[in-house]
């Protein structure tokens, strides 16, 4: 027998009282739009869950993507049949004849009250007709297979299996952030961070050209595509870097250099975020990483911008983070050897514990705030989409 | 003139030595091979846009056969290089582990004669499974072969001469519990025309001008866990395990020509199942003349069968001689005396296996090639002596 349905359950979803209905709307198009490729697929939205259904589709694939939308609790293949107590008995008999196991457990739950037999006279008959048609025996503690039946208004559903979705929220009712991404392992794994929990991102990327390679492009290129897959639409500002790079190891002592140029950069990415209506700004630092990545070091190039930093992987350790960027499949394209504007001209010993006053004697050795606007008014914008097939392949 | 336009068209049934290129594929090629032409290695503007779009071909070919997880692609030169890489490229790199290799007897040559190779150059042993009369690999007899030393299994989806299909899935499963012995599968002959379990394999053959692509371009799907020692040492492409600049636009057309392939496969799979049923009907009819050796139930693309008291070759030219294109003796070494390796293995019969024929098929034959072949074969085999 052949499972017709998957039962999307939500998440944290059941705690958002009144925007309940925003947030449910926003996961059925995100769901819809993940599995366009899927050309049978059909859907239902209810108050509680939403059902997609198969139309022989193969159900792997289908969860597959489905475990990359963000906001879904958990997913299961459900068959679905009429409220009679016949048929829900022999579901799911066949449905418990195909699992591999010794022990069972029956589950009921009777949303509708007008179904006349209750949960635990349902779960009787149920466990009754598969004790006496297989040789599976009943364990209510630790059950090889848990067999489930939610008797609903519409029909009853019945699943034996379930898995975890991506948890978080649904992407796009968390409002937008600028993200500030470099092509290094951290800043993409902070990038999906931020969607999972429903916040759209736009890319802020520091290019020093031509001593960063155009490389360093096509690799973030490559890395926004795989993000693509959580936000199908990303925005990517790259500002032009050097020559204020280039002022900076004029007028600032070597150990100073880096300090000096997080600074800079988190006035341009302040200045681009409150461009973009975008309430904050995120990065992918990681406490005590680097030496700009020291609780000192943040406070003294914190100090430049009043809108507040996410920093989504700070307190992660690096081999956590690489977890999950191999798991996301962005791992690959991270490690590929391109310098970017953090590690060319790097200092043997920068500060990891920056003064405040000495960063501000040096800004006011130059006029960055011109080379700053200038950067700004020369961004170059790109917007990297999920690809529709390309013609050549 | 040559013979060729003795006839008035061409038929050709001869698919399994090579397909006719797909329009759509050749246009990608042209388009690359003119705007795209950087060297996939070079650092400026050019070249970057090479690789992004080799880059684009490869994740194509993995997640068209749904590996994109777990295995990698190594685009090669076709399906010899391939096998050769994955074999001696397996051997060289876990030797340390043992010399014990197992193939069977009906692989193609570019299997077998890698392994006599390393049998006769490098020490190492090789087993080699037998095939029943249907041309199959029995996968208890592999149970019973692995050895402690074993390192390599090499087994074919599909074999090229009587397209019979092996227990790939079967094997997979058995190696599933010995996984320190790697299995590679030559599936040339299968890919788009039966079901393969892609992913339970570790290192997987296939080129492109079987599938409608061009000729000189293949690929080696393996694994991300294993390393091979490179055959080819140079400049570092594929990941160092396979120098030598990238021919970009052959692998953007063979990426095209996979999904087409992939994307019709159902569809071309009934209609050469319905196309080749007269011919199979014919041959079962006549058993005073013909032996079928294939199961075009099983896989309708190749139908071989054996002339039980005539020449094969007389009637293979007389067949070229009316334009219709077939195959005796696998055209890897069809010229000379010899006899098919693979139907004498099933048979145990020379003169069987000297006199097959192999007729193959593609999507774009049509009934009438079929139905001429039938009339010109019946004459034939009826009017030679």
């Amino acid at each position: 027998m052949k499972y017709d349905h998957i039962m999307v359950r939500f998440g944290e979803l059941s705690t958002k009282g009144k925007n309940k209905n925003d947030f449910i709307n926003t996961l059925f198009k995100n769901i819809i739009r993940a599995l366009k490729e899927f050309k049978n697929l059909k859907y239902e939205k209810r108050y509680d869950h939403i059902y997609i259904i198969l139309n022989d589709e193969n159900p792997d694939d289908v969860l597959l993507r489905l475990q990359d939308v963000s906001g879904i609790y958990a997913l299961s293949l459900v068959y679905k049949c009429e409220n009679d107590l016949n048929q829900i008995k022999q579901a799911s008999l066949e449905l418990i004849k195909q699992e591999e196991g010794k022990t069972f457990k029956v589950k009921c739950k009777r949303g509708n009250k007008r179904f006349p037999i209750i949960s635990d006279e349902i779960t009787r008959h149920v466990a009754g007709n598969i004790l006496s048609n297989t040789s599976l025996t009943v364990d209510v503690h630790n059950p090889d297979i848990t067999l489930s039946i939610e008797v609903r208004d519409e029909g009853t559903y019945i699943f034996t299996k379930t898995i975890l979705g991506a948890g978080g929220y649904p992407l796009g009712v968390g409002g937008k952030a600028m993200m500030m991404i470099s092509g290094g392992i951290d800043s993409p794994v902070a990038s999906y961070l931020m969607m999972k929990r429903g916040v759209t991102i736009e890319c802020i990327h520091f290019a020093s050209p031509p001593y960063t390679s155009e490389a360093v492009i096509y690799k973030l290129n490559d890395l926004l595509h795989i993000l693509n897959k959580y936000q199908p639409r990303i925005r990517l500002h790259i500002v032009p870097f050097t020559n204020l790079q280039l002022e900076i190891y004029k007028h600032a002592d070597e150990s100073y250099a880096i300090t000096i140029m997080r600074r800079m950069m988190f006035r341009l990415a302040t200045i681009l975020a409150k461009r973009r209506n975008c309430p904050v700004v995120a990065s992918g630092e990681s406490l005590g990483q680097v030496a700009s990545q020291t609780v000192q070091s943040m406070n003294v190039i914190n100090e430049v911008t009043n809108i507040p930093i996410i920093r989504p992987c700070v307190v992660m350790d690096k081999t956590d983070i690489i977890k999950i960027a191999k798991r996301i499949g962005t791992y690959e394209i991270s490690i590929r050897p391109y310098e970017d504007c953090c590690t060319i001209f790097a200092p043997k010993n920068p500060k990891t514990m920056p003064r405040l006053d000495e960063c501000k004697a040096i800004e006011e050795k130059f006029d960055y705030q011109s080379l700053i606007s200038e950067a700004i008014n020369n961004v170059e914008v790109k917007i990297i989409e999920e690809d529709n097939q390309d013609e050549l392949l | 003139m040559s013979k060729l336009t003795m006839a008035n068209r061409i038929i050709y049934l001869d698919n399994a030595a090579t397909t006719k290129v797909d329009p759509e594929v050749l246009k990608s090629y042209e388009e690359v091979a003119l705007h795209h032409n950087g060297n996939s290695s070079s650092i400026h503007q050019v070249g970057m846009d090479a690789s992004s779009l080799l880059e684009k071909g490869r994740n194509q070919v993995l997640s068209l056969l749904n590996v994109s997880r777990t295995h990698q692609c190594i685009f090669t030169s076709g399906a010899t290089e391939s096998n050769n890489l994955a074999i001696k490229g397996i051997a060289f790199n876990y030797q340390n582990r043992g010399k014990h290799l197992i193939t069977t007897v009906i692989e193609h040559p570019s299997v077998l004669n890698t392994f006599k190779q390393l049998e006769e150059l490098f020490g190492f042993e090789v087993t080699y499974l037998k095939v029943n009369e249907k041309g199959k690999v029995n996968p208890l007899d592999l149970a019973k072969a692995l050895r402690k030393d074993t390192i390599l299994v090499s087994i074919m989806a599909v074999n090229n001469e009587t397209g019979a299909i092996q227990p790939i899935e079967e094997i997979a499963d058995i190696l599933k519990d010995h996984p320190k012995v790697y299995f590679h599968s030559d599936i040339v002959q299968g890919i788009g025309k039966v079901d393969i379990p892609f992913s339970k394999i570790d290192l997987i053959t296939f080129t492109s001008h079987k599938i409608h692509g061009l000729k000189g371009c293949g690929c080696l799907i393996k694994n991300k866990s294993i390393s091979l020692t490179p055959l080819n040492c140079g400049g570092g492409q594929e990941n160092d395990e396979r120098s030598g600049t990238n021919d970009v636009a052959g692998i953007i057309s063979f990426a095209k020509a996979l999904r087409i392939t992939l994307e019709n496969q159902n569809q071309w799979r009934y209609h050469i199942k319905n196309l080749i049923q007269p011919l199979v009907d014919y041959l079962k009819n006549n058993t005073e003349l013909y032996q079928l050796n294939s199961l075009p139930e099983e896989n309708p693309y190749i139908v071989n069968f054996s002339l039980k008291n005539k020449k094969a070759a007389v009637v293979v030219e007389g067949l070229s001689r009316e334009g219709i294109m077939v195959s005796s003796v696998s055209a890897c070494h069809s010229k000379g005396e010899r006899m098919s390796y693979v139907i004498y293995e099933m048979s145990h019969d020379p003169n069987l296996s000297h006199n097959m024929i192999r007729i193959s098929l593609s999507k774009d034959n049509t009934e009438d090639d079929i139905t001429q072949l039938i009339k010109k074969l019946d004459q034939i085999v009826k009017g030679i002596r």
